[in-house]
């Protein structure tokens, strides 16, 4: 899970392995390695999800977390438009130290549609791109297990 | 021999370190001392060395190679870092004192043990054996000799990194205990990436340090476990390489740590505070800037049609066959429709001239002006009004009083500051426009022998749009938005404007350019 600080990452996974959503904000330190068996058409596969701190000046994600990491989820608050640059530029590293590993950009808190701050032009640039891009939300629970299993069946299909 | 320890140490150590010995530290005989800088080279010792070293230090001489039980402790990760029962050499036991002072000295102290630990060791022993047998995996008893033997001591979980895998030394921190977490093991190594994934990252730094030909170390960073009853807890690993043995060091984050994180937290709580303040002010700004746009667009189309209905007054007005039609009260009629039409031109006038400066759409054009023609076209558009209320119009323009300014919304702000005057100035008062240089300082200074206005009027002056506008000596009603335009046209040329005002006096508006 990359992203800036406070976009979503560990209700995203907790919503996912715990089904569980806490409006309080509590920021990462470190990271947070989680673990759920999902069923991909009938194979079963053990995710270790590592649910890293949020990148910013105080805490820089270091490359060597993604190292052997066969996919990762970009996350960006659809509420602050800054996100999707932070975003953005993890791709850019993520890109190279995980040799193209695939990924999907998850632009949470799709339930505060009135506050939305990311441009649907930028969105639809990225998808033209080729970018797979969902938009979720960890508090109402939408889109996120399919997400995973997405972004799960993307991993199975490169191995 | 503490007595002269005692004035020693008086004279050499710094007041913490001092009281740290005298709290802390056991009155054995055998207790030697040694201090490194902050650089890790031996400066200072103190004791008879020789029971516990095979040769004396030299000064400058790293404190690692001197006591190699030392290594990745200087300076301490804890500061007092104490570890009990350390064997440094064959049956010589100590406990070992590190600490920091404020100079980033790194004190040494050791206590000799030998004896304690001769006496114990058989209890010690049972009891490690007990605690093995118990736990559930097939964990190892200690092989490594010093200060890394005893680390469990210290919260830590310490491992040896073989080729093969890692070997686990001493026994289990409580903390290790207290996690939903045990030790996978396979023909006596340790499968400690299935226990800790973390480790399975921060190896690919260890192993630089690990196939290093040097002694050294790195620090993880921090991450999250779960405790059996549910709270969290953080930890970090140490790797090291001492003596061509490599090491893993697993310890929870210490309390510097835990301020870090309350800091960070905090930071970032207020910045999102700040982002979402930035954005409501953003979206507000969007708003007024709708509002603007949207009242000079209406008053800018609103302008035809009063003006057609004051062209047909004036039309009407000045058709005699009409005229003499209608009785008094009927011309009346018609004469305040035209008035009062006037009146709504021109505060529309000034509705637009207001929005389009808060939407910023003018430029200044800054060219040297000419105060006479400026005084001149004031006195001009205030003739009617001046006449009216038979009010003197005095003009003064000093001669060396020269400045640029845009010669057209200087005019209009001139203008207003003199049509607020006239409003407020009774029936043969006197007005008087004065373009001074007083020192090198032009400013443009408007006096009136008017009303006046008490302090709070003088405060809300300029604040712009305004519900409450006060009548004039013959009546005269207000937009409430005069001011507010020359405020933002003085803002836009970076003028100030000053007003001093006595009640029942007069006024005096300067404006420094």
């Amino acid at each position: 899970m990359l992203g800036a600080f406070a976009v979503g990452k560990t209700s995203l996974v907790q919503r996912f392995v715990n089904s569980i959503f806490s409006d309080k904000y509590h920021t990462t330190i470190g990271v947070k390695i989680d673990q759920k068996i999902v069923k991909v058409d009938d194979t079963e596969v053990t995710l270790m999800l590592w649910d890293l701190y949020g990148d910013d000046d105080f805490m820089i994600v270091k490359p060597t977390y993604l190292y052997g990491s066969s996919g990762y989820f970009l996350v960006a608050d659809g509420t602050r438009a800054e996100t999707l640059q932070i975003a953005k530029r993890l791709q850019e590293m993520a890109e190279v130290t995980t040799k193209n590993a695939p990924f999907i950009l998850l632009i949470n808190k799709s339930d505060l549609t009135e506050a939305w701050e990311i441009d649907p032009e930028a969105i639809n640039r990225l998808k033209q791109s080729g970018w797979q891009i969902m938009l979720t939300s960890a508090k109402e629970d939408k889109m996120v297990e399919e997400a995973f299993s997405l972004l799960t069946k993307m991993m199975l299909e490169i191995q | 021999m503490m007595k002269s320890l005692t004035k020693n140490l008086t004279q050499q150590f710094s007041d913490p370190i001092f009281n740290y010995i005298l709290k802390e530290i056991p009155p054995y005989i055998g207790v030697v001392m040694l201090q490194a800088d902050d650089g890790g080279l031996i400066r200072y010792w103190h004791g008879s060395l020789d029971r516990y070293f095979d040769q004396q230090p030299t000064e400058g001489q790293p404190i690692e190679d001197y006591a190699p039980f030392l290594f990745g402790m200087v300076p301490p990760l804890i500061n007092p870092m104490v570890i009990s029962h350390v064997l440094i050499k064959e049956k010589v036991y100590v406990e070992v004192h590190i600490l920091n002072d404020d100079e980033n000295n790194t004190w040494v102290i050791l206590i000799d043990q030998s004896k304690e630990v001769e006496l114990i060791h058989p209890i010690i022993q049972y009891y490690n054996e007990e605690k093995l047998k118990s736990t559930r995996d097939n964990k190892q008893a200690s092989t490594v000799k010093g200060t890394l033997s005893a680390l469990y001591l210290l919260d830590y979980l310490t491992f040896e990194r073989e080729k093969d895998g890692y070997r686990f030394h001493g026994i289990t921190p409580f903390w290790f205990d207290q996690l939903n977490k045990k030790l996978y093991s396979d023909d006596q190594k340790i499968d400690l990436i299935e226990t800790f994934p973390y480790i399975e990252v921060f190896q690919i730094e260890a192993e630089e340090i690990w196939s290093s030909q040097y002694n050294g170390k790195v620090i993880s960073g921090l991450w999250e476990e779960t405790n059996k009853n549910g709270t969290h807890i953080y930890l970090q690993a140490l790797a090291l390489r001492n003596d061509k043995r490599n090491y893993l060091l697993i310890k929870p984050s210490n309390q510097e740590n835990g301020m870090s994180d309350g800091f960070i937290q905090k930071a970032r709580e207020q910045k999102l505070t700040l982002d979402q303040l930035a954005n409501a002010e953003r979206k507000l700004k969007q708003l007024l800037g709708f509002k603007d746009q949207f009242v000079s667009i209406i008053s800018h189309d609103l302008r035809s049609p009063i003006g057609a209905v004051i062209g047909l007054s004036e039309l009407l007005l000045t058709d005699e066959d009409l005229i003499n039609k209608l009785d008094e009260q009927q011309l009346e009629l018609l004469t305040d429709i035209k008035n009062e039409m006037l009146r709504l031109l021109d505060y529309n006038d000034k509705l637009y001239q207001w929005s389009n400066l808060e939407l910023g759409n003018f430029k200044i054009t800054k060219k040297p002006v000419s105060p006479l023609n400026l005084a001149n076209y004031v006195e001009k558009m205030q003739s009617a009004k001046l006449k009216k209320k038979n009010i003197t119009f005095e003009k003064k323009i000093d001669s060396d009083c020269s400045f640029q300014a845009d010669e057209t919304l200087l005019g209009q702000a001139i203008n207003n500051l003199v049509g607020n005057s006239v409003k407020f100035t009774p029936e043969g008062g006197t007005i008087s426009l004065h373009f001074s240089n007083s020192n090198g300082q032009n400013s443009i200074i408007i006096t009136d022998s008017g009303m006046g206005m008490d302090k709070d009027t003088c405060e809300r002056l300029f604040s712009g749009f305004t519900r409450k506008t006060t009548m004039g000596t013959f009546g005269e009603k207000g937009t409430g938005l005069g001011l507010g335009i020359v405020k933002k046209i003085l803002d836009a040329h970076e003028f100030t404007i000053n007003v001093d005002s006595v009640l029942g006096k007069g006024t005096s508006f300067t404006i420094v350019v």
